[in-house]
Formats: C-alpha cells, sequence, structure tokens
C-alpha cells in the first residue's frame, strides 16, 4: 500500500495543482451591460490591478459612467470630476490642433519641419527629404522614441525638457553616432515615411512646431480651440492646473501597487503627453470625435482618416490590432465600421477607443499603470460594439 | 472540479492514516508539529521582481513515515495565511494548510544531529479573504480567490536530537504557487513565492 501510494505521489501532486486552477469563471453575456463591467472590473480592482478605475461609456447616444476601487481622495471610487493624467492621448488633441492649422490654411501635412524651426536647427533628412508634419504626426519620421536614450533617467529628463532641448536634440541626432545610431548614419536617417517607430520625441517637436506657428504656448492652444469649445475645464497641463485641481488628482501606484512619485510636468514634452483631464471632460472630447458637424468635429474627424497603411510601412503598430494610423489614431476597420484608439500611461493609464460608424466609445482611466485595464478595457468595447 | 480535490485529499488522509497506523510498530512514525515564519510575496504575473513582502505564519500538526534508508513522507493539517501587501491595499488569504512531502535525510538512532531537506507541494484550502483598503475598510473577497490552491514547496535544515524520542528540526524553504485568484477574464493572475524558517517538533513512536 505504501509502495503503491509513493509511487502515486507525483500524479497526486499534478493533479492537485490542476485542480488548483479550477474556477476561471467567464462573464455571462447575457448580463446587462453595468453586471458585466462590474463582474469583469470588480476582481481586477481587489487585486489591484488597477486599483481604482473609471470608465465611461457612450452608446446610443447616452453617456453612462462606471466607478471602481479607492481613489485614495476620501470619497470612495474616482468620481466623474476627478483627474488623471491622460499621459499618450495628449497627442491626439495635437494632431486635432494640427489637422485645424491645416483647414485654417496656416500649415501643411507636407510641410517639412525645417520650415518652422529656428536656423540654428539643423534636423536630420533622408536622401535630401526632410521630415514633415505628416511623419511626425504618423511616428514615421524614423526619429528615436525619446529625446535621449534610455540609459539616461527619462523621468528627471522629461520635467525639466525645455524647447531649446529639442532644437539640441534634432542638432545632435545628425551629429552624434551613440546613442542614435539606430537611427541616424551621419546626418541621414535611416528611414523617413516608411517604418511606423513610436516617437514621444516627434510628437513634441509637433506640438512645438504649432506653438511657433501660431506664437502661442501649446496649452493655451488647447484651451482655446479644443477645452472652451468643449467646456472642458479640467483640461490641462499639470502646470496650468489650480490647487482644488490638483487635490482632485488621486495617487497613482505601479504594477505591483508601489505609490509612484514621477513628475508630472512634462516640459517640452506637454504635446506628447503632457494633458490632465476627467471623466467629465474626455466624454465631451469622445462625443465631439463620434459626432457633431462644428469646425472641431470636422478637424478631429480629418485625424481619423488613415495616412499609412499597416502593410506600406515596415513597422508594425505598437503590439496591438490596427489596421492603419491616422493623425496619431490608431484605426482598425472592421467590415464597414471605423474603429479608433489611443491610450496613454506614465503615473496613470489611460485609455479611449471608439466606433466612428456605430457611434459607440469608451474612455477609461485608472490610477495603476498595467497591462490589464486595457485588455479590460477592449473586452468591455467589444461588448457595446456588438 | 472541486468534489475531485475533495476526493483526492480524502484519498491522502486515508491513506497517510491507514499507513501510519499499520506501520506504527515498525519505529518509523513520527508526529509533531510545525510553526513556520514566511515572507509571502504576492503579484500580478510575475512581471516586475519589486514586491512588497509580509511576515505571516504557519502551523501544521504533522506525521512523518520513514521508509527506504534515508526517505520519509511527510503529512499533516494545520494553517497558513498569505497577503497581497501593497502601499494601497491588503488582501489576506486565510488557508487549511496541508503539506504532502518527500523529505531525505535521516536521524540515526545513533546520531544527534542530521541534515534534511525535502520537496513537495502545499496543498490550501480557502477559509476566508478579505481586501482591507486604504481607509482600513474591510471586504469578503472569498468569491474572488480560488478555494483550492496549492504550492510547489522545498527546503534544507538541521535536524537534532533532543531525547530519545523528541528531535527539533529547523529549515529554510521556498515555495512558489500560481492562481491564488478565481477570476481570469482579463488574463490576469494572481502568484505567490513563500521564503520561510521553520521549526519542528516532533515525537517518534518507538
Amino acid at each position: 500500500m505504501m509502495r503503491r501510494f509513493i509511487s502515486l505521489l507525483p500524479v497526486i501532486v499534478i493533479l492537485l495543482n490542476l485542480v488548483s486552477c479550477e474556477g476561471e469563471e467567464t462573464i455571462d453575456e447575457s448580463l446587462p451591460l453595468e453586471q458585466k463591467i462590474g463582474q469583469l472590473i470588480e476582481p481586477l480592482v481587489v487585486f489591484g490591478n488597477p486599483n481604482a478605475t473609471i470608465i465611461g461609456i457612450i452608446q446610443n447616444g447616452e453617456r453612462s459612467i462606471y466607478s471602481y476601487g479607492d481613489a485614495g481622495l476620501g470619497s470612495g471610487p474616482p468620481l466623474p470630476n476627478t483627474i488623471f493624467e491622460i499621459g499618450s492621448i495628449t497627442k491626439t488633441y495635437t494632431a486635432t490642433l494640427l489637422s485645424q492649422f491645416i483647414m485654417e490654411g496656416l500649415v501643411s501635412l507636407d510641410d517639412p519641419i525645417d520650415m518652422f524651426l529656428p536656423d540654428t536647427v539643423d534636423p536630420p533628412i533622408f536622401n535630401g527629404q526632410q521630415i514633415s508634419l505628416r511623419h511626425l504626426v504618423t511616428h514615421t519620421s524614423g526619429l528615436p522614441r525619446e529625446i535621449y536614450n534610455f540609459d539616461i533617467d527619462f523621468n528627471i529628463v522629461w520635467s525639466e525638457l525645455k524647447d531649446e532641448d529639442l532644437y539640441a536634440f534634432l542638432n545632435d541626432i545628425s551629429r552624434q553616432a551613440y546613442p542614435f545610431d539606430d537611427y541616424t548614419n551621419g546626418n541621414e536617417l535611416k528611414s523617413l515615411g516608411t517604418t511606423f517607430r513610436y516617437s514621444n520625441v516627434g510628437m513634441a517637436i509637433l506640438g512645438h512646431i504649432l506653438e511657433l506657428v501660431s506664437g502661442k504656448k501649446y496649452e493655451e492652444l488647447v484651451e482655446e480651440r479644443i477645452c472652451s469649445e468643449l467646456n472642458m475645464s479640467d483640461t490641462k497641463a499639470y502646470t496650468d492646473l489650480t490647487q482644488e485641481q490638483k487635490d482632485r488628482i488621486p495617487k497613482a501606484y505601479n504594477l505591483n501597487q508601489y505609490e509612484q512619485e514621477l513628475p508630472r510636468d512634462m516640459g517640452a514634452y506637454v504635446g506628447t503627453g503632457g494633458l490632465l483631464s476627467t471623466m467629465d471632460d474626455m466624454m465631451n472630447y469622445l462625443e465631439a470625435n463620434m459626432e457633431g458637424s462644428s469646425l472641431l468635429s470636422q478637424s478631429m474627424k480629418k485625424c481619423h482618416e488613415g495616412i499609412y497603411n499597416e502593410g506600406e510601412l515596415d513597422g508594425q503598430f505598437p503590439g496591438r490590432e490596427a489596421d492603419a494610423i491616422g493623425m496619431a489614431w490608431l484605426i482598425s476597420y472592421q467590415g464597414s465600421d471605423t474603429i479608433l484608439w489611443h491610450d496613454g500611461g506614465y503615473n496613470h493609464l489611460s485609455y479611449m477607443k471608439f466606433n466612428t460608424t456605430k457611434k459607440v466609445g469608451i474612455v477609461a482611466f485608472s490610477n495603476t499603470v498595467t497591462e490589464v485595464g486595457p485588455r479590460a478595457v477592449n473586452t468591455i468595447f467589444d461588448w457595446i460594439n456588438e | 472540479m472541486a468534489w475531485l480535490s475533495r476526493i483526492i485529499l480524502i484519498i491522502i488522509l486515508i491513506s497517510a492514516g491507514e499507513t501510519g497506523v499499520r506501520l506504527y510498530a515498525q519505529e518509523r512514525l513520527q508526529i509533531g508539529t510545525s510553526l513556520q515564519i514566511h515572507n509571502t510575496r504576492m503579484l500580478v504575473d510575475y512581471s516586475s521582481t519589486k514586491v512588497k513582502g509580509a511576515y505571516r505564519p504557519t502551523n501544521v500538526l504533522f506525521a512523518e513515515f520513514e521508509f527506504g534508508k534515508k526517505l520519509a513522507l511527510h503529512s499533516g493539517l494545520g494553517y497558513t495565511m498569505m497577503t497581497q501587501n501593497s502601499d494601497a491595499f491588503k488582501n489576506d488569504f486565510h488557508y487549511l494548510a496541508l503539506p504532502l512531502y518527500l523529505k531525505f535525510g535521516r536521524l540515526k538512532d545513533d546520531k544527534r544531529m542530521a541534515f534534511t531537506s525535502f520537496i513537495g507541494t502545499d496543498i490550501h484550502y480557502l477559509l476566508k479573504a478579505s481586501h482591507i483598503g486604504e481607509d482600513g475598510t474591510k471586504t469578503d473577497i472569498k468569491d474572488y480567490a480560488q478555494t483550492f490552491h496549492s504550492d510547489l514547496t522545498g527546503g534544507l535544515g538541521i535536524k537534532i536530537r533532543l531525547s530519545e524520542r523528541f528531535s527539533m528540526e529547523s529549515m529554510v524553504s521556498i515555495s512558489y504557487g500560481t492562481n491564488i485568484n478565481e477570476y481570469n477574464a482579463a488574463l490576469m493572475d494572481i502568484n505567490n513565492l513563500n521564503t520561510g524558517f521553520r521549526l519542528n517538533l516532533s515525537y517518534k513512536f518507538k
């Protein structure tokens, strides 16, 4: 009996491990949306992934907001006016501003950036061809992801970045090898308009060019041209927030729920990821992107048009499903439907996705930077997009 | 699947008990108590190494049957606790613990000390699970945690004779388990890695 038991021991151990994997629940698709979202998000929040989250949905012309976890602001779950970093969704604001400038004839998509920058700046070129606004807004400029190599503490660099640093970067990348040898050969870019390479610094340069063209700060442009029209009083760069608004920002946590203390002032990176907003404001932004006939909405819709299809570019879109890139937006085509999305993540996590054909969309914020949040939001989007 | 795991547990208990009783006369059966303090580290998907730990106890009453020249089968029943610790909240998990180990190294009758080691599994049955928020609010999260959960475990130690029948064993151990959480719709998995120190006090039937 004993020998038999010993010989069975490994089998028993394996069986027990298998048994411990039981119970991977699936969500009953027939449940009302609110219950399904609760079943999806609440367990994630329990395990801190994310710790606090708020989800806004526009469907059939109606808005719904669902909130979970503890924002740590004394009021439990995040509120519609809780302020989160929208991170890289800021790029879609930059693209909207560019679209307006194009509609107003201030710039053209194919204008070379050399036209707008000071004479002291000598941007890299490719076969005699200059980087254009089109390249910057579609991440096809061939520029690196960040202004400097990640060996440098970019958390510090970002908050201290000045416009002059962007100029120095464009000059340096033309003249120095390391750390730019993957991107340039002398003053020649290794690619231009042929490879998708997500570039925060490229979008920051675009934001700054809009400042140079208009003679106004990026934050002013966003306020005057987007936020004031859409009644988005809480959408600003960190440095422009009042203390009352700063008190509405929840603490941020990393994947393992350690509190993050990263700088929120993005300096010259403001056009690539420096805005903060609320769910109330972003619902207005989402709605304006999907519906409306104002000049602002028209400029947004221009951003939704695919500029490069995936097959035309060497690089893949950033690890996610996309068939094309428009002006900042990643685009998927599903039959006759056009689906656009962008996410953002630095201290907080943000995600925005919508179907311009069906007029359904979702915005999500969480105070925890995690891979799980976007996956869950995609699941919810699939439910509302059915 | 819960019924299957219960049947397996019953088989293990009956087998161990029956075997222990039958071999009592062969002077190879020991019983004892094991006290352990372990640093429990739980996180999502183990995609980062920076995890906040928490020291938690395990207390098990065990039986150990020696066979062969150096091997022993070790099993028992007790209580253990694990915690997902963070700056924002704590998740406490209380388990009924059932260790099932193969032990190497035997303290012979004419020796005072022996080196020992073990490998095996710790089977856990969830008794209670709580989420404690930043403000101290406690929420029952038993429904979100796996009822049964098992860790692979191993350890090294020294066994010292205290008297003819009593001995004490101090051990360091490590265990790893997955699927702490029940819910996996968003491809989230909570794992645990525990490192511990334990003291076993055992009585050998002669």
